[in-house]
């Protein structure tokens, strides 16, 4: 903006509005003095008009008058004169006419024609002289002749009512209007003296206001102009000259105001000179006591104090400090009144103020200066001094405030300084011992790398090996620096892994690294735990098999490396095999030893003549048989059952294997016979039995009855010898002897026969127990079998024909006869089923009957299956006995589904089959039961299974026995 | 019961998590990206399983439009993948765990209870390390 001074402001803004008061009043006096003299100008001009009318009409009047004689006498002449001189005398006439009553005129007097006689008197028709001779009474009429305004003036001259001509005068305005022309002229002269005398006094007016307005203008800005010439120096920085304006007005104030300002100026930035000085020396000093005196004796020169102290609010800060001017001053007393007031809790205060001190009759007055950290007043100082001389003023509050800011400010930077000091301090130590120890690590774990006797490695992220290996890695892949190397191709470059598992583990180890954790959780299955690798002379000899751990590295959550941990185990896996066989031989070495030695050895006998009767019959056989099958499979199954009574486990095995062969084979009538593969069925099943065999002769040194071998009061004979002994007695028997050497013979006889029996209730020991420990696999109560023998013992070569026999029945009616414990319960029986063997001896036969009370047999099945199988004719009439007889047919069974244990309706044919071979017989006997209506008869029915054997199985006994296990 | 959505356009392996998965947790089924982006946006899921190559717009691009979702930005999201560069993909554009292919038949139900349980956890973790980090800053 452009500066115009006030004063030049203030001429211009007076002149003008002088100027426009000059013009409005001139204008309006121009105005007033046109408006008058027009005015004035109007009325003279009607006035003029109306007394020229007049004047006309009383002319026309008169003469009219005078005219009548003239007329009446024909008094021409003295008309025409006083016509003529009526013209001659009036200016304003422009013409006179006489005319008759026939418009005949006899005088006309125009100015161009003054005596009005007239050559010719032609009847005048002009529209005025029309207009004057229809006249009756005088009249006047404005009109317009020769392009004058002319009032035509006409009267009738009429002598006894009779018109005798008409006298006319035309009176011209035109000398009227000259006169009006002439006063206007002349008014107009006076309007414009008047105007230009106003001017003149204007501009007179004008010229000394001017002179007026800017005198003063300049006496009211002059000071103006001081002040701002003051503040010009100001703005440049010197602040030391003073304004004074002496004046009563509201400049003098502003002056006096400026001029305070100025002092306050000067003493604020004096102020902040000394505080900028003061930051600068704090800043640099390194204790606290420092800082507190350097700003004591900054403020002490600052106050003008004659006596100054700091002194802290708490003991932990010891800073007290004082100085007084003049320095040689008498301090004592200062102290012992500011200790009296500090003991009274007097000098404290959170802001900066003034105090009273007494010190005896003299006012001396303190300022207070606390240094506040927070709301915690930490120091105050005391400035103090005469009352007069210790001023308080605004600036001085600032600059105590900003100087006890900046001396808090210093000392928290010296208080953090040390603290980081003693933080680096301790950091250095932290970090010597952390180096130590991780150097030690370091080398623990590359002495650890270098001996271990396993690969370790950690793959990094780009896939290669980490410099930090075991070195013992070399040694199994057979290859020096594996730093560095590709991890994939190091570890299964020489294995038969595809390339699709290799594309896998690539895949799965590039997405683990920079991965979460957890990742390598779900997905670690795809890392193949163990590997064999070719050696590098593709000796397979040589290949070795490495088992893999793999481990994530993980910081922060994140997998930063896998780490690798290869084992050689070639070694171990030859001892794991070699470990597995052992182990098959302490199991069988113990499952011999639970065993009876001779039951086992029975058991093998057995076993081996079954195998070698099948193998007698696969090799007489040339075509399919189901005959044949069916011997085979019920050899196998007498096998199994036995195998499984002695818990001979790993016999069970391979039989099983075979009796589910022959099983099938005898199903499916459509696979065809072969030989070969039978047999070598069969040497599986041999091997097994041999396996347990050699154990107990080479390992165990049993089997070999040792004759003569002496017991505690027992004796051992040999089987061989007593059934040799045995033998020679019943030939000897056979022979004539005499009563007494016959009946010593035959209780010899009997005797050794004992010897070589047993009670059946021992015989049948291990079958009740088998019997038992199937119930638990049934998930069955174990049965109470009740075996009521009498008269008895059975002899030992026929032992395996009651176990089989006792088996395959107990099994039968614990798997299909008894029910599980609930359904008994709910029929009102004791959970846990009863299986009852009642013996005697009738009339040299051993009559047995073999039953349970379970639910007994489903002869609605039986019948159903033997319709099926053609064993039964259809459409007869059937008999429920013959039904039940079906049993004994080989492949009849009556449980839904197969089970392990029994239910292939092998036991009954088998049992029939062992018992004719002995030269018994068996049959099935139905218990009917009145209670029962007719489809439940037929569906199931109790039944006895009844057994004759002959003499040879058994040594008859006068005395009892009953056992119940 | 967790709610899962399975994103898979293979009838045959859509059958194969049912039969991982349907005794432990409540499974839905989508069959491509859109109808899936549909579904998440209208159901709270605990956990997204995802194939990787899926009809039109495939995983990562689907996981990249539901992570543009505020609601959806902390939602578990699990991937299948049959190769590096999808598992690589679906990491970059939000995914939060990832399986490569075949899975394991074993281990694949507790791995997920897993992920619905840690995810979470860690994603909170995350964020609370970032923010710290840019508090610090």
């Amino acid at each position: 903006m452009k500066f115009v001074s006030i004063r030049q402001k203030l001429i211009l803004r007076v002149s003008l509005i002088l100027s426009l008061a000059f013009l409005a009043v001139l204008s309006l006096v121009s105005y007033m003095s046109i408006d008058i003299s027009k005015t004035a100008l109007n009325r003279s001009e009607i006035q003029i008009e109306s007394s020229l009318i007049a004047k006309g009409q009383i002319l026309t009047q008169n003469n009219s008058e005078a005219l009548k004689g003239m007329v009446e006498d024909n008094a021409f002449s003295a008309i025409q004169t006083l016509v003529a001189s009526t013209v001659e005398a009036d200016a304003d006439i422009l013409f006179g006419t006489f005319m008759d009553m026939d418009s005949s005129p006899w005088v006309m007097v125009t100015p161009d024609n003054l005596t009005g006689l007239l050559q010719s008197r032609e009847t005048l028709k002009d529209e005025n002289s029309v207009w004057v001779s229809t006249l009756t009474v005088p009249s006047v009429k404005l009109t317009k002749i020769d392009g004058l305004t002319v009032y035509l003036f006409a009267a009738p001259i009429s002598v006894d009512d009779e018109i005798l001509g008409f006298i006319q005068y035309a009176l011209s305005t035109k000398h009227m209007l000259t006169t009006i022309g002439e006063a206007r002229l002349e008014s107009e002269k006076a309007l414009v003296r008047t105007i230009l005398s106003l001017l003149i006094l204007g501009f007179i007016t004008g010229i000394l206001s001017f002179i007026a307005v800017r005198r003063m203008a300049i006496k009211i800005s002059s000071p103006l102009k001081t002040l701002k010439e003051a503040a010009d120096t100001i703005s440049s920085g010197n602040y030391s000259t003073s304004v004074n304006i002496e004046s009563n007005d509201e400049i003098g104030m502003l002056s006096l105001n400026f001029d305070t300002m100025r002092t306050t100026i000067q003493k604020k930035i004096k102020d902040l000179g000394e505080l900028n000085a003061l930051g600068q020396t704090l800043s640099v000093i390194e204790t606290e006591r420092d800082l507190f005196r350097i700003a004591l004796i900054n403020s002490h020169v600052h106050s003008l104090a004659t006596f100054s102290c700091i002194y802290a609010e708490s003991r932990q800060m010891d800073m007290e400090s004082q100085c007084q001017y003049p320095e040689s001053g008498d301090t004592n007393e200062w102290t012992e009144a500011i200790q009296h007031l500090l003991a009274e809790g007097k000098l404290h205060s959170n802001t900066i103020e003034t105090h009273d001190i007494p010190i005896g009759d003299c006012a001396q007055v303190a300022i207070l200066v606390p240094f506040l950290a927070g709301e915690k007043t930490i120091a105050t100082m005391l400035l103090c001094g005469p009352r007069e001389e210790i001023i308080l003023s605004d600036s001085d509050h600032e600059y105590y405030q900003s100087l006890s800011q900046m001396v808090l400010v210093s000392k928290r930077n010296i208080n953090l300084k040390q603290e980081i000091e003693q933080h680096n301090l301790d950091l250095e130590v932290t970090i010597k011992e952390r180096t130590a120890a991780l150097q030690e690590k370091t080398n623990d774990i590359s002495n650890m790398m270098e001996n271990m006797h396993q690969g370790l490695f950690t793959i990094t992220a780009d896939g290669t090996i980490h410099q930090e290996y075991a070195k013992f890695l070399e040694q199994i892949f057979d290859t020096p620096n594996i730093a560095g190397s590709d991890a994939m191709d190091l570890l299964f470059s020489r294995t038969a892994l595809g390339d699709d598992k290799k594309d896998q583990i690539s895949a799965v180890l590039g997405s683990l690294i920079g991965s979460d954790e957890m990742m390598f959780d779900f997905n670690s299955h795809l890392l193949v735990p163990d590997v064999e690798i070719r050696s590098l002379d593709l000796n397979p000899e040589d290949s070795k098999f490495l088992e893999l751990d793999w481990d994530p590295i993980t910081s922060n959550g994140d997998i930063s490396k896998i780490m690798v941990t290869v084992r050689d185990v070639s070694a171990i896996k030859v001892l794991e095999v070699e470990a597995a066989e052992q182990k098959i031989e302490l199991e069988i070495i113990g499952q011999i030893l639970a065993i009876d030695s001779e039951k086992f050895e029975n058991f093998i006998d057995s076993s081996l003549y079954f195998v070698d009767r099948n193998r007698i019959l696969i090799e007489s056989t040339q075509e399919r048989s189901t005959d044949v099958i069916n011997e085979l499979f019920r050899n196998m199954h007498t096998i199994k059952g036995n195998a499984r009574t002695y818990g001979l486990i790993h016999i069970t095995d391979s039989v099983h294997a075979a009796e589910t062969f022959y099983d099938r084979l005898r199903s499916s009538p459509s696979k065809s016979w072969r030989p070969g593969q039978l047999l070598s069925q069969l040497d599986a099943v041999q091997q097994s039995l041999d396996l347990y065999a050699n154990t107990n002769t080479n390992v165990l040194k049993r089997g070999e009855g040792q004759p003569g071998s002496v017991g505690k009061g027992n004796i051992v004979i040999d089987q061989t010898t007593l059934s040799a002994i045995q033998s020679q007695i019943t030939s000897l028997l056979d022979e004539n002897l005499s009563k007494v050497v016959y009946e010593k013979l035959d209780a010899a006889k009997t005797l050794l026969g004992l010897m070589d029996a047993s009670r059946l209730e021992d015989v049948l020991e291990d079958v009740c127990l088998s019997t038992r420990s199937l119930a638990k696999e049934l998930g069955k109560p174990e049965p109470v079998i009740e075996i009521n023998a009498e008269g008895f013992v059975i002899r030992n070569d026929s032992k395996e024909l009651f176990n089989n026999v006792c088996m395959h029945n107990f099994r039968n009616s614990l798997d299909h006869g008894i029910e599980t414990a609930e359904v008994r319960e709910a029929n009102g029986k004791s959970p846990e089923g009863h299986i009852i063997l009642d013996a005697s001896i009738q009339s040299n036969t051993l009559e047995m009957r073999i039953y349970d009370d379970g639910q007994g047999i489903s002869l609605k099945k039986i019948k159903e299956k033997a319709l099926a199988n053609g064993d039964l004719p259809q459409g007869e009439e059937i008999s429920n006995q013959r039904i039940a007889d079906c049993l004994f047919i080989p492949g009849m069974s009556t449980a839904e589904t197969l089970t392990n244990i029994s239910g292939r309706g092998v036991g009954m044919d088998a049992v029939k089959r062992f018992i004719e071979e002995s030269g018994g017989e068996v049959g099935i006997q139905l218990k009917e039961t009145a209670s029962r209506d007719d489809n439940k008869k037929l569906d199931l029915v109790p039944f006895e299974l009844l057994i004759k054997l002959p003499q040879s199985t058994f040594i008859q006994q006068a005395s009892k026995g009953t056992g119940t296990f | 019961m967790k709610d899962i959505l399975v994103i898979e356009d293979s009838p045959i392996e859509a059958a194969i998590y049912r039969k991982l998965l349907a005794k432990d947790f409540s499974l839905t089924f989508c069959e491509n990206a859109e109808d899936a982006l549909i579904t998440v946006k209208q159901t709270d899921f605990d956990l997204v399983i995802s194939d990787i190559n899926l009809p039109v717009m495939n995983g990562p691009e689907m996981i990249a439009e539901i992570r543009k979702i505020d609601r959806l930005k902390t939602l578990s999201i699990v991937v299948v993948s049959s190769d590096q560069i999808g598992i690589k993909r679906a990491l970059s554009a939000g995914a939060n765990g990832w399986f490569l292919k075949p899975i394991s038949p074993k281990t694949f139900s507790s791995s997920i209870h897993k992920a619905i349980k840690l995810i979470p956890l860690k994603y909170a973790k995350k964020i609370a390390q970032e923010t710290s980090l840019a508090s610090n800053r």
